[in-house]
């Protein structure tokens, strides 16, 4: 048993004596790494291995902070950085680094110097897709064709087009760039036709054709974006009980205008929000050219609290004003709608506002408020996706003539509000919400399209 | 329903004075005048349906003296009757016979309803029976019905949507203005009397406004440059104050019905007139449309700003030139070449026959007041003459048409004495 014994100990003895090396070594690493830490070093190197359509110049300028490191802690800050930027393209599947001393041999006791080894797999360039919708009496078919990276410079090209049988065609064409290797600066083209079919709410069709020109970028303050575009409408095909206002908007108009559009969202997810707060701001300025002048802005907030047995509180605000600046009345491809499952609950899509006979009209300023309380569904608790909805709407919209003095604006807005509540379900599906909604409205303007009863909403942004 | 014709009569009765004694609780004798006044309000449709169907409601007001009592009941009876108008009218006794059925026939729907309770029905409450419960707590909302704040007033004559005005009196920059004003001050608009705009350079256009000021038709203009707006795809067209339209295909029926014209056709009359009608609308219409849209100095100093001035420039260009290729389209659906020396030959001759047809006389066929071929004959007489005069090297080519009208001295006069007195004034 000794003489078995022996060896275990002596074992044991080696095992310590080992850990005790490796461990020695290892702080030895530490300390001489931490020593170094601070040691001149630079990258002499960058060697890039499976980039076979990325161009050089653009992998340049994302590499190029490399070159600045003055240490090791540096080289591998910086490295490090460079990758991740690459994996933010989306162009590569998967970027490896690796930091070696020089392989030039010449070079090879030079102790300050690195070389930065980089191995990446590009994704597939083109992606194509196609699908067809059905619902509500109608069918739609769709294809789109997207090509990333086309330059070698992380450029994305899609097109797509979508027909359905009765309603819309939409035909559109983009060319995006991010701005000099910056995955937080985008510049794009866009170009599009698209045809409308307004008629479940108004006896109108609207063809737009137009190309804007944007560039996005991140501030601290949220996400931006600056848009110049120009637009063709055309107002046709009234259909055979259209009301007079509307066949009076029929023609030709071109808009020619700069847009902002600021966007704070600090909500833990967009569809169901149970915490933080979302901000939107649109402005748009058109006036440059055309035959429309105007300022039109937009503002839209929303604020969610949750407790945690799955109680959900939220609430929003949404306005808008449209200023004509050259005294002529608005076009009805500029105004704003309200009303609908998404919006206002308890009226007809769009049905709230000036009308007409059965048409919606639209109108120049419009304010809009919901509070909604979300709570776990009996039986369903467990399952965040269910909850149970209780609400209140209301909403105004009106028309402003050229001129207004604003306190009759704000005075219109207030003066007949259209309010409506309910309770339903709401389904939290991965890519859109879903509400089924009992809504009654409580008050409501004469000529408003009321919906009383069911009112199935989808979609990605609610009030 | 395209062809129907309401007429209202409004009858009432002389009225019964009846003197009633009452006694009080308190032993009082009060004398009460009871006056019974009988209206009756009957209002009969015509349809071009093979029956007819006419509806007339008895009001019986009933007013009293005394403030203690006072009644007044109504009651709406609905007739239906294969007979003609004119039974319907006869009497009260068929309307009372008939209200029994109608009533009948109703509850005959009512139970057939109330058995379609289907499983929609029940759950989401959208039965047609009016009676479920369910139906009457939704009747109840909204709680709260309030005002609306935009009501475009409804007009009270019909309102002609049509290009205008004329080719001299506005430049079309003023006339873009008029068209904006008039939508942003449509209640204002409403009030005044006279049309903001007179004549118009469109053949069609000035041809409704003849011939609806022939009829002694009441219109107001609205100037309009939007074909697409009318609901034939063609301006003009006419906005009844009843919410319907008159287009192209019911001008000449909507005249008919509403107009008392100052003169009738007899039946020779009435085919000359068409052939005339045929002559100008297809000869003379030609030359017209080959001076407006191919005479480049034309298209580009008039007709496109005309047509087109109320767009941006870039848009006036496209769009004219849309028109022009697709006028081009029409005109050869008719004819296999554009060719200039026979269109203004052809134009020449109808114009030389029509001025023969008119002769001495103020109006065709020796009448004394206008009728439907005048009020074609002068559109296009008036358009061609007004054409602004363009100074060209075209060696007059511009200006041939309207050379060719004045040859007939004639011609010249009747659309200036027509211009005078229905337009100017």
């Amino acid at each position: 048993m000794s003489a078995a014994q022996q060896p275990t100990q002596e074992e044991l003895a080696a095992h310590r004596k080992k850990q005790q090396e490796f461990e020695e070594a290892a702080i030895k690493i530490q300390t001489m790494v931490d020593n170094i830490r601070h040691d001149p070093m630079t990258m002499h190197k960058i060697t890039i291995n499976g980039a076979t359509k990325t161009r050089e110049s653009f992998m340049y300028r994302i590499l190029a902070p490399a070159f600045q490191a003055q240490s090791l802690h540096e080289v591998i800050g910086l490295s490090r950085q460079a990758v991740r930027k690459m994996e933010r393209f989306g162009i590569f599947d998967d970027v490896k680094m690796q930091l070696d001393s020089p392989s030039d041999s010449w070079l090879r006791d030079r102790k300050d110097l690195v070389d930065l080894g980089i191995w990446v797999k590009e994704s597939s360039r083109v992606q194509i897709k196609t699908g067809t919708e059905a619902g509500n009496a109608e069918a739609s078919m769709y294809g789109a064709l997207t090509v990333k990276n086309v330059f070698g410079g992380a450029e994305t090209l899609s097109t797509s087009m979508a027909f359905g049988t009765r309603t819309s065609s939409a035909f559109q064409f983009a060319l995006a760039t991010p701005v000099l290797a910056d995955p937080d600066k985008n510049l794009s083209i866009n170009l599009f036709s698209q045809a409308r079919n307004n008629t479940q709410w108004s006896s109108y069709e609207e063809e737009l054709k137009g190309g804007s020109l944007k560039y996005t970028t991140l501030s601290p303050l949220g996400y931006h974006e600056f848009a110049y575009e120009g637009q063709w409408r055309e107002i046709c095909r009234p259909s055979e009980k259209a009301s007079l206002s509307i066949r009076e908007q029929c023609g030709h108009s071109l808009k020619s205008a700069l847009t902002h559009m600021w966007v704070h969202d600090m909500r833990d997810e967009p569809l169901m929000p149970s915490t933080g707060h979302f901000i939107r701001v649109i402005q748009e300025y058109a006036g440059l050219g055309g035959d429309v002048e105007h300022l039109r802005q937009e503002v839209e907030a929303q604020v969610a609290r949750s407790n945690d047995k799955g109680y959900i509180l939220s609430a929003s605000i949404k306005s808008g004003y449209l200023h004509s600046l050259n005294g002529k009345p608005s076009k009805i491809s500029d105004r704003f709608f309200l009303g609908g499952p998404m919006s206002v609950r308890g009226f007809k899509s769009n049905g709230l506002g000036p009308r007409e006979g059965n048409d919606s009209l639209g109108g120049d300023a419009y304010i809009a408020a919901g509070v909604s309380l979300l709570t776990p569904l009996p039986g369903l608790a467990e399952r965040d996706s269910f909850k149970a909805h209780f609400f209140a709407n209301a909403g105004s919209l009106v028309s402003v003539k050229p001129g207004q003095s604003a306190a009759k604006t704000v005075d219109d807005l207030t003066k007949t509000p259209s309010v409506s509540a309910g309770a339903g379900i709401v389904y939290r599906h991965p890519q859109v919400r879903i509400e089924l909604n009992f809504a009654l409205p409580l008050m409501a303007a004469k000529t408003d399209a009321v919906s009383k009863g069911w009112q199935l909403g989808l979609g990605i942004s609610f009030l | 329903m395209a062809e129907s014709r309401t007429e209202e009569v409004i009858s009432t009765s002389d009225p019964t004075i009846e003197y009633i004694d009452e006694m009080q609780p308190d032993g009082k004798v009060v004398r009460k005048k009871k006056t019974t006044r009988t209206i009756t309000k009957r209002v009969l449709s015509t349809s071009t349906k093979e029956s007819e169907t006419g509806s007339s409601s008895t009001i019986t007001s009933t007013s009293s003296a005394s403030s203690t009592s006072s009644g007044s009941s109504s009651s709406g009876v609905l007739i239906t009757s294969e007979s003609s108008l004119k039974e319907i009218a006869s009497g009260e006794t068929t309307a009372k016979e008939t209200t029994t059925e109608t009533k009948e026939k109703e509850d005959a729907t009512k139970s057939e309803a109330s058995s379609k309770k289907t499983f929609k029905y029940k759950v989401f409450g959208e039965g047609d029976s009016q009676s479920h419960p369910f139906y009457r707590f939704l009747a109840r909302f909204p709680l709260k019905s309030l005002p609306t704040q935009h009501q475009r007033p409804s007009p009270i004559k019909p309102v002609l949507y049509a290009y205008a005005p004329g080719w001299k009196l506005n430049r079309p920059k003023e006339a873009r203005e008029s068209k904006e004003s008039t939508e942003a001050t449509e209640a204002s608009e409403e009030k005044k009397d006279d049309p903001p705009a007179t004549g118009s350079f469109d053949v069609d256009s000035l041809k409704w406004m003849a011939y609806l000021k022939f009829n002694n038709i009441d219109y107001v203009i609205r100037p309009a440059f939007e074909p697409n707006m009318s609901p034939s795809g063609k301006l003009p067209f006419l906005a009844l104050p009843n919410g319907s339209f008159v287009t192209e295909d019911g001008f000449e029926e909507f005249v008919q019905k509403n107009g008392s014209p100052d003169v009738k056709l007899d039946i020779n009359e009435a085919a000359e007139a068409f052939a005339f009608t045929a002559l100008a609308e297809s000869k003379i219409h030609a030359a017209l449309i080959y001076t407006l849209w191919f005479e480049e100095a034309h298209f580009k100093n008039t007709t496109r700003n005309h047509y087109f001035g109320h767009h941006v420039p870039v848009l006036k260009t496209i769009l004219a030139y849309w028109e022009k290729s697709s006028i081009v389209h029409s005109m050869l659906l008719t004819r296999t070449q554009i060719d200039r020396e026979q269109i203004f030959e052809e134009a020449a001759t109808a114009i030389e026959s029509i001025a023969t047809l008119l002769g001495d006389s103020d109006y065709f066929f020796g009448k004394d007041a206008p009728s439907s071929l005048d009020a074609i004959v002068f559109a296009y007489l008036h358009v061609i003459l007004t054409l602004p005069k363009i100074r060209a090297d075209d060696s007059g080519r511009s200006s041939e048409l309207a050379r060719i009208v004045r040859k007939h001295s004639n011609l010249y006069e009747y659309s200036q004495k027509i211009w005078r007195k229905y337009f100017s004034a």
